[in-house]
């Protein structure tokens, strides 16, 4: 099978006087699992549907292999998509909807049969073709679903939130299965999601949008490793990485009031971002006060407040209990510390 | 700067665009309704406002000579007054039977099964159909309340007493309209939640309690539902009764609007008349209707 | 129920009971004479309790000394028609209602829905004109163009008053029946309990509109339509007033016009009330037994409920 690259230029949409997607420039690369990842309406959805010809662009070029598609019918694309509650058709039986595609282009049944025969062994249903969606799970829907798309071998695979109705332990599975999926088919795929462990898990690549542009574009490390924005850095992560507002002053960094947080060479107002369980736990120097503990098991979560206002999460390391303590002593360690401009919060 | 994205409005939005589709789809029902529903509207309004020249010479303007010579004929306001009278008689009695009847067989009886089923027949029955057989039950000599005419003479006879008859046409709608009312009110108790009636049941409230407290507060929209329907149907349903059991008659003791429109239009030939008549009854229809609807505000709960 | 109310459990029950009396009686008394002779009804002087053999005579009666056979047939047509335009019209204009993206879905919802608030029978006087001429319309137009004086000046041609006369027909009886729009209504709820993606999925699949609305819309509505082709089936065949206008030959006439004129063309003597009880169970048995079978179907396919 083919794989394509997906090539966005200058893409922007708006509904009426609204605007979802300002300008919106990127390049999938071939064969790559892409994850699109953002809050709810940060206008996601409105992307995959344009890359798969269910939605017009207002302006700019799609672009897929080397054929310009933003004004090509969605089924002349090489697209196809899973969509979040699957949008079976119930009337029709699981073989009828694996193989509606190719009955509506006209592929003679005999070989049609053996398509549909095919992509269902290949996610496990062939024993299922004769029932209705209804009369499956849920992880079989999702199944059936996937069968559906993969039939007409595409070059470009599209997901849209298709596990956000599966309960905990499905929704692993299937990421597992989606993994294995993707390896062995090697399509080009993007996939939507609001669900930051899918994101981190699947991606080979992950697309941060937030109101329409993107915050990041990066491998899952470095998007956790070195966030680009103090919205990625709050987006990624659970809890997710403190940020707080401080002063330098060429030496130290300050709160507000000048309590001393970390060493540090920088000056003027600055965002300081920590992760949670790279804070330092009892030698430190900076007094805080415990205002809520859970205790996970593996370790100790902690909401502390510094200074009398500022709260931090801190984790304490794995396999390591702390008793029941009214204050904990932290220290920031420099080199886990990062930086974000306190206007425009990019990484400094 | 945040710009949100806004799903648009209550409205759901269509998925395709294409124009000329579209057009398709939606003309065979266009054209229909303007042929056969906006421009008879349309020529009643013109007709009223119009006399047909004898001899096919084309109309005439006339201003509001039409309405002015209808409403100042007694007969007019007979016929009005009658049609309210039925208008109140004859749908409060169907609603309140259908009611006592649905909830009766939303307990679940093993009569229910059967009960729901055959009440429902008389929909299938044409007014007309319906009125033949009961113009003869009703008859004073061959029916049912023969033996009594043979004991006290005269004392039914709805042929000469103009009471008599307009109760027969009574009966006869509220024969024909129980079905619809029943159905409505039977689904709208079948929607409300179980819970609802085992909490109150939890409080304490019995049987009869809950029936008045829980149920029909809770059926007030289709209750409101039935009454909106049934004033509208009870202004032209009744024609096919009247026409079979008393053809307007003793006297006009049984002619309502909708019955005069015809007999002035089809038997007398005045076109201007009976246009202006329907003009007054459709204004009047739709002042109802959407007081009913400006009612309707209050009695809509959320489920 | 919750607890036992033997009580009000009995007072259902006759109560049940006595509705079901009231809906037959009608019904019973009109079989139990249909089953005399006019002989025997005469004799007896009236209303008699008591089944007789003559049932089978009088429908023979019916079938060969009336119209109504003729006329029967006539109700299914006009029934069937009635339906059909009801469902199919409504159902195209529904679909592009709710899956179209149109300035003029609102509008057109409007106009379609106040047709709900006034029946046909309030305006069968003018719908008798534009039935007696459905081209009335288009020589309007030719009129208010100038079309006719164009015509005149430029050609020579004078533009004939078009006609077409719908009065004693089928579609001229069945149309102005269906224009009722309740359907875009109860179609329009339906379609918008379906999954949102369901279009999107198939537009993936390279059906376009068209083909999604035979191939996915139109399986899945099967049971609103069935339900509401049969009430309207049934909305058609007991209509009266306009079929009473709109035809004027017997042979035009759908069954409940045929009966009533029956009934009401006797002269003084006793009328031959067995066979017009005959006539009365024999011209209802086919919607009767529709909404006897189908009750449920119907009631669940409209969703009463959630109006």
């Amino acid at each position: 099978m083919t794989a394509n690259a997906i090539r966005l230029d200058c893409v922007k949409k708006s509904f009426g006087m609204t605007e979802v997607i300002p300008e919106l420039t990127a390049e999938f690369a071939a064969s790559e699992f892409t994850v699109i990842l953002g809050p709810s309406g940060c206008g996601k959805s409105t992307l995959l549907n344009m890359i798969a010809g269910l939605e017009r662009v207002s302006g700019g070029r799609i672009f897929i292999g080397e054929k310009e598609v933003q004004d090509v019918e969605p089924k002349d694309r090489g697209c196809a998509m899973v969509f979040q509650n699957y949008a079976l058709y119930p009337h029709m039986s699981v073989a009828g909807n694996i193989g509606y595609s190719l009955k509506v282009a006209r592929v003679p049944r005999p070989d049609r049969e053996r398509r549909v025969r095919v992509a269902a062994e290949f996610v496990g249903l062939s024993g299922f073709l004769e029932r209705r969606p209804s009369e499956l799970s849920g992880g079989q829907r999702q199944r059936v679903a996937i069968a559906r798309a993969i039939v007409r071998e595409p070059q470009v695979l599209l997901f849209d939130e298709p596990l956000s109705n599966l309960d905990a332990q499905l929704r692993h599975d299937m990421r597992m299965e989606l993994s294995e999926l993707h390896m062995r088919i090697g399509a080009t795929t993007v996939f939507v999601t609001h669900d930051q462990v899918e994101a981190m898990t699947l991606a080979d690549r992950v697309l941060i949008l937030n109101n329409g542009r993107v915050e990041q574009f990066a491998s899952p490390h470095e998007i956790y490793h070195r966030p680009a924005t103090t919205f990625v850095a709050g987006f990624i992560g659970t809890p997710a990485m403190n940020l707080i507002k401080v002063i330098g002053d060429g030496r130290h960094l300050r709160l507000a009031d000048g309590t001393e947080i970390a060493p540090h060479g920088r000056t003027g107002p600055v965002v300081l971002g920590i992760r949670p369980e790279k804070i330092g736990i009892g030698e430190g120097v900076i007094a805080s006060e415990v205002i809520y503990r859970e205790d996970l098991g593996s370790h100790t979560s902690f909401v502390v407040r510094l200074n009398g206002e500022q709260e931090v999460n801190v984790a304490t390391p794995i396999g390591t209990e702390l008793a029941g303590l009214d204050q904990l002593y932290l220290t920031f360690p420099e080199k886990d510390l990062h930086l974000f401009d306190s206007a425009n919060g990019q990484r400094l | 700067m945040v710009r949100r994205y806004c799903k648009a409005g209550k409205m759901r939005q269509g998925f395709y665009v294409g124009r000329v589709t579209y057009a398709m789809l939606v003309a065979p029902i266009l054209v229909l309704i303007f042929l056969f529903f906006y421009v008879p509207v349309g020529l009643a309004f013109f007709w009223s406002f119009f006399l047909e020249r004898p001899f096919g010479g084309g109309s005439q303007f006339v201003g509001m000579q039409n309405f002015s010579r209808v409403l100042s004929d007694p007969v007019y306001w007979e016929a009005l007054r009658r049609t309210v009278v039925f208008m109140i008689i004859a749908p409060g009695l169907a609603i309140g039977i259908s009611l006592v009847l649905a909830l009766a067989a939303d307990r679940g009886l093993r009569l229910s099964q059967a009960a729901r089923n055959i009440v429902i027949w008389p929909k299938a029955v044409a007014g007309a159909s319906i009125g033949v057989v009961f113009v003869f039950i009703f008859n004073p000599f061959l029916g049912i309340f023969s033996p009594i005419n043979d004991l006290f003479p005269g004392l039914w006879n709805p042929r000469i007493d103009g009471n008599d008859a307009f109760a027969t046409i009574v009966v006869a709608q509220v024969w024909n309209g129980i079905p619809f009312n029943f159905v409505i009110l039977l689904s709208g108790l079948q929607a409300i939640p179980d819970m609802l009636v085992k909490s109150a049941a939890m409080d304490g409230a019995g049987s009869w309690r809950r029936i008045l407290d829980i149920q029909l507060p809770l059926l007030t929209p289709q209750l409101f539902l039935t009454f909106v329907l049934e004033f509208v149907g009870t202004v032209v349903e009744a024609f096919g009764l009247i026409d079979t059991m008393t053809q307007g008659g003793p006297g006009e003791a049984t002619t309502l609007l909708i019955y005069k429109i015809y007999v002035d239009g089809f038997k007398a030939y005045d076109l201007s008349g009976a246009a202006t008549q329907t003009v007054l009854l459709m204004i009047f229809v739709i002042v109802m209707v959407l007081l009913q609807f400006r009612l309707e505000k209050h009695v809509k709960y959320e489920r | 129920m919750i607890e036992k109310a033997t009580g009000i459990d009995r007072t259902a029950t006759v109560i049940l009971l006595l509705g079901m009396a009231f809906v037959l009686a009608p019904l019973v008394i009109a079989f139990v004479t249909a089953t005399q002779s006019y002989q025997q009804f005469v004799q007896a002087g009236g209303i008699r309790f008591r089944i007789s053999g003559h049932f089978l005579d009088n429908i023979r009666l019916i079938i060969t000394e009336t119209q109504l056979p003729r006329q029967l047939w006539n109700s299914f047509v006009i029934s069937l028609l009635v339906a059909a335009i009801k469902c199919a019209f409504a159902f195209t204009a529904t679909f592009a209602l709710v899956f179209f993206e149109n300035r003029m879905n609102r509008v057109i919802f409007a106009v379609t829905i106040a047709t709900v608030m006034l029946p046909l029978e309030l305006v069968v006087i003018t719908t008798y004109q534009i039935v007696a001429n459905v081209l009335m319309p288009v020589n309007w137009i030719v009129k208010a163009t100038g079309i006719d004086w164009l015509a005149d000046r430029i050609a020579g041609v004078r533009v004939p008053e078009l006609r077409l006369n719908l009065l004693d027909t089928y579609i001229g009886i069945a149309a102005p029946i269906a224009t009722s729009c309740t359907s875009v209504f109860i179609y329009r709820q339906f379609f918008l309990t379906l999954p949102r993606d369901l279009p999107r999925a198939a537009a993936m699949d390279g059906a376009g509109p068209l083909r999604f609305m035979v191939d996915i819309l139109l399986p899945l509505s099967w049971t609103p339509l069935i339900a509401t082709f049969m009430f309207w089936f049934i909305g058609g065949w007991t209509s009266y007033l306009w079929p009473l206008i709109a035809a004027s030959t017997p042979d035009a006439q759908p069954a409940v016009v045929g009966l009533a004129k029956l009934a009401t063309t006797d002269p003084e003597r006793i009328p031959e009330v067995p066979m017009l009880m005959t006539g009365a169970l024999f011209v209802s048995i086919i919607p009767v037994t529709l909404i006897a079978v189908m009750q449920r179907q119907i009631v669940r396919g409209m969703n009463l409920s959630e109006k």
